[in-house]
């Protein structure tokens, strides 16, 4: 399945804490994620909580896109990316 | 025999009677190989719950060409009733389907209704299959369909329908496997016969094994064939005879047949009886299993078998009221010239008449193929009869042939209705390969045959053909001319199915020129399909009203049609046009910004099993535009699939949209070089042809690219504004027409950096990142430091963000309130009810309140 970079401003900045409520914002996400048949593998926030950069599976943006709005999280841009490991070409 | 290791079958077929009884009906594919056992265990259900429900039966049959809808007359004759009455009336196909939904709710029990090997389906009893699994959620029945899964190969008719059906909430399935050894093994215990080279011999064949056991003591036979000849030689003389009578009939044989064909002799038929090879259902007789029957057929000597089929034909045709095809069937194998040509058209009309077209082309052609020596105006009829009905099947090659020996036929005997009329419909399938320049001069002909006349009908036809022709190839003044002449001739001859079609041509081209005008000859067209009673014809006007008023940006009423054209397919069962009006519907959404919308839309119709080409152009083109407008991955797949289907058409409006996507997609990418080659030929073609939307859409890109001024005399105003420079009027032509993203590009052309800043936040509420880059750029350009905030859709704290009062209106505007409603029902002035609205577009990041309307819906909020 093709990997994305989803990257999502937020306004208000996106405060997920590790709490138990964050937790169970998280698991929110992944549910309504495999609705639309995607897998949300991890995120870089900016410590502002402005900027995200999220990376995602899926079998298409639109796949994407729909769990993004499901979810209510903004969607700026969608990359397609590939992995480069700088530790593998040694 | 008993049932053996189908217990869990049994109960999934019992707890779905249970859901069916409750009034969630259910559709049950049951497929295994030949012998695998799915009559006896549709039939041991059956007889379990012979007191808890209503059973019908009807079988699809192994003639050549089957019986059109055999399986629903089989039932109607047991059903008696309203369904016996209306399958011997001359109804529609649509109501008898209709009519067999209304019988299966039954409020005294539920109703099991099977339809057996449906692989052998004619194309009406096919389509019946979709129609029940898309409706019979709604009442209390169960339909059983069983069929050969081995011989439903990739193209097989059949394969269309499970694609249909298989996805539907109410469908589930069956694959019965073979028997385990050690059933097998018990199985030949009780006859005391070796269960492991049974097994070995048999694979575990239910049939196959019941076969080699009955055979008894002695070898093993290594076929099926061979044991149930076995079982066969043991019969006496007359016997094997009423067996071998009974073998030539691939449906249900009639005792009285028996008698007349084999021997007058009752002990014979109790013989085949007693030994199990045949099965006695009322005054029938049918062989155990078709294997059978076939094993007995093939071992008939050649000499025989056309005696026997000239025998029942004879029986069948003494009898009267016999289905056609069934004596065109037997008259074929019995090698009677004069029988086949006698039956075989009338079979292919009644086939015609239910919809069956496939089969009603094989009975036509099988006429031809005994037609040397026949009066030549027949031989010319049933020719141009098959080609049409080669037509109806989209066998164009195969009509066309048939169209030149007709026309050769009717001109030989000087008649020049009929050869003109060919001439005409000949002109279709010309087009229809691509031949286009020989196809114009087909129906030319046509019509220089018939003007010198008093007109009739068929110089109406011919310019009806004439116009459509003209329209495709969007030469409109001439299709509009030649479509009302036809009106005007059809009219007076008072054939209001003509004039439905005529009117659908003249109000298509109308369109491109006077699209007010349009609508109300469509609107014509339609109270004239509708009076006409043809479903299909019904479906094309509304697909022509939602498509023709997209295709000249008039949204309003072209998302009103594509709604009730979808509804109106959907209820008919008109797939091809439904589907069609989809992928128009994402296509209508896109270019007015709803674009997640779009995005639902597109990948519905991408769910369709149907591969019906213009609709496939229609859905990838607005997907591909919609991922490069985003900026999205993987938007050039879809567009070259798009384009290279369209280049096959080779027809403008297939092809300009396609080619401005690609054109757009090389612009963002900051590649206009390759704008010319990719748009150019598509730009002349609309030139020559006097389109403005495509004159203006292709035009603006070459203007974009500096290779060309893009005709802006000849384009469609807001391109035309724009490409002279005139980017503000341009914007507000844009926002009159409803397309936001056009009103943002217009508005970056200019140098106003507020403008600038309105564009820029327009491209953000759509999510449009290439181009809001862009303005943001131009912005900066322009010294602008501080840049208004992106936009975003919302958060999660706060999906919305909305006020109580916001999402009062946004539920108001949900249920499609205008901001004068609103005002009335909240008690503030419109305008106030406005400010409410944008804020909460803005809050939402959405474009438009049609938008803000499905976020809404998709986050689960209801209307008020």
């Amino acid at each position: 399945m093709p990997r994305y970079v989803v990257q999502r401003t937020f306004r208000e900045g996106w405060d997920i804490a590790a709490t138990r409520e964050g937790a169970r914002r998280c698991l929110d996400v992944v549910e309504r994620n495999a609705a639309a048949g995607v897998t949300w593998g991890h995120s870089y926030v900016t410590t502002d909580g402005a900027l995200s950069y999220c990376i995602y599976e899926g079998p298409s943006p639109e796949a994407v896109r729909r769990a993004g709005a499901a979810n209510g999280l903004p969607v700026d841009r969608v990359t397609e990316v590939r992995v480069l490991d700088p530790y593998f070409h040694h | 025999m008993e049932l053996l290791e189908r217990g869990e079958e049994l109960a999934a077929l019992g707890s779905w009677l249970g859901e069916a009884g409750s009034g969630a009906g259910r559709f049950v594919l049951v497929s295994g190989e030949a012998g695998i056992g799915k009559t006896s265990l549709v039939r041991g259900f059956c007889e379990q719950h012979a007191d808890g429900a209503r059973v019908w039966w009807g079988a699809c049959d192994a003639l050549t060409t089957p019986r059109p809808l055999g399986p629903l007359y089989d039932i109607a004759r047991v059903s008696k009733g309203e369904l016996a009455a209306l399958m011997s009336s001359d109804a529609s196909r649509h109501e008898r389907f209709s009519g067999f939904l209304e019988a299966l709710a039954w409020p005294l029990q539920p109703t099991i209704a099977v339809l057996e090997d449906v692989h052998w389906a004619d194309e009406a009893t096919r389509d019946l299959l979709v129609f029940l699994a898309r409706r019979v959620g709604e009442v209390n029945a169960l339909v059983v369909a069983t069929y050969r899964d081995d011989e439903v190969g990739g193209d097989h008719p059949l394969r269309q329908v499970l694609g249909n059906v298989v996805t539907l909430r109410v469908t589930r399935r069956l694959a019965l496997s073979r028997l385990s050894e050690a059933a097998v093994a018990h199985l030949a215990s009780d006859r005391e016969a070796d269960g492991s080279q049974v097994f070995r011999v048999t694979g575990g064949n239910p049939f196959f094994v019941s076969e080699v056991l009955a055979v008894g003591a002695g070898e093993v036979p290594q076929t099926v064939s061979d044991a149930v000849l076995a079982r066969a030689g043991r019969l006496s003389a007359s016997g094997r005879s009423v067996l071998e009578a009974a073998a030539v009939v691939p449906d249900q044989v009639e005792v009285g047949l028996v008698h007349a064909v084999a021997a007058d002799d009752a002990e014979a038929i109790e013989e085949c009886v007693r030994a199990g090879l045949l099965v006695a259902v009322g005054r029938s007789l049918r062989f155990r299993h078709e294997l059978a029957r076939l094993a007995v057929e093939h071992s008939i000597s050649g000499t025989r078998l056309p005696e026997l089929h000239t025998a029942v034909l004879g029986y069948l045709s003494e009898q009267g009221r016999a289905d056609p095809g069934r004596l065109a069937y037997h008259a074929e194998q019995a090698g009677d010239r004069d029988a086949v040509l006698a039956h075989a058209p009338g079979a292919a009309e009644r086939a015609s008449r239910l919809g069956a077209h496939r089969e009603a082309a094989a009975h036509y052609r099988r006429a031809l193929q005994h037609a040397d020596g026949l009066d030549p105006r027949e031989h010319a009829g049933l020719l141009e009869r098959h080609a049409d009905e080669c037509t109806a099947i989209d066998d164009e090659a195969g009509a066309l042939v048939s169209y030149d020996r007709a026309l050769l036929a009717w001109r030989e005997v000087d008649d020049r209705e009929r050869t003109a009329t060919v001439l005409a419909r000949r002109a279709y399938a010309l087009w229809g390969l691509g031949r286009n320049e020989e196809a114009r001069a087909s129906v030319d002909e046509a019509i220089a045959l018939l003007e010198p006349h008093p007109p009739g009908l068929p110089l109406a036809t011919a310019y009806t053909y004439s116009a459509h022709l003209h329209m495709l190839a969007r030469e409109v003044p001439r299709a509009i001319e030649l479509g009302h002449r036809a009106v005007t001739i059809a009219e007076e001859h008072h054939d209001v199915a003509l004039v439905g079609r005529a009117l659908n041509i003249v109000g298509a081209a109308q369109w491109f020129v006077d699209p007010d005008q349009a609508e109300r000859t469509l609107s014509r067209a339609l109270e004239a399909a509708h009076r006409s009673a043809d479903d299909t014809i019904v479906g094309v006007v509304m697909r022509m009203l939602g498509s023709g008023s997209g295709e000249v940006r008039r949204y309003d009423v072209a998302d009103r049609w594509l709604r009730e054209g979808i509804r109106w397919c959907t209820e008919h069962d008109l797939d091809i046009h439904g589907d069609y009006c989809l992928a128009w519907l994402a296509r209508s959404c896109f270019e007015q910004g709803r674009w997640s919308e779009a995005d639902d839309v597109a990948v519905e119709v991408a769910d369709r099993p149907s591969q019906h080409a213009p609709t496939r152009i229609v859905a990838l083109t607005a997907l591909g535009r919609l991922r490069v407008r985003r900026g999205d991955p993987d938007a050039d797949p879809p567009l070259t699939d798009a384009w290279d289907l369209a280049v096959t058409t080779g027809d403008l409006q297939r092809l300009w949209p396609a080619a401005a996507g690609r054109a757009e997609l090389a612009w963002l990418a900051g590649d206009s070089e390759a704008i010319p080659d990719l748009v150019g030929e598509t730009f002349e073609l609309a030139v020559r042809l006097g389109q403005q939307w495509p004159i203006g859409e292709l035009g603006f890109w070459l203007w974009r690219a500096g290779a060309s001024d893009g005709r802006p005399d000849e384009a469609a105003e807001p391109f035309a504004l724009q490409m002279s420079g005139d980017w503000r009027e341009a914007a507000a032509t844009w926002e009159q027409l409803g397309c936001p993203y056009e009103v943002a590009v217009a508005l970056a052309d200019g140098d106003d950096p507020d403008e600038l800043e309105r564009a820029f936040r327009i491209l953000g509420r759509l999510g449009a990142a290439p181009m809001a880059d862009r303005v943001a750029a131009r912005l900066r350009e322009l010294g602008v430091r501080e840049l208004p905030r992106r936009p975003s859709r919302a958060t999660v704290d706060n999906p919305s963000g909305l006020t109580d009062r916001q999402l009062e209106v946004l539920s108001l505007l949900m249920a499609g309130r205008t901001n004068a409603q609103i005002g009335t029902l909240l008690h503030i002035s419109p305008k106030t009810a406005g400010h409410h609205v944008s804020a909460i577009l803005d809050k939402l990041g959405v474009a438009d309140r049609h938008e803000a309307a499905h976020l809404a819906r998709e986050r689960g909020m209801t209307p008020s």
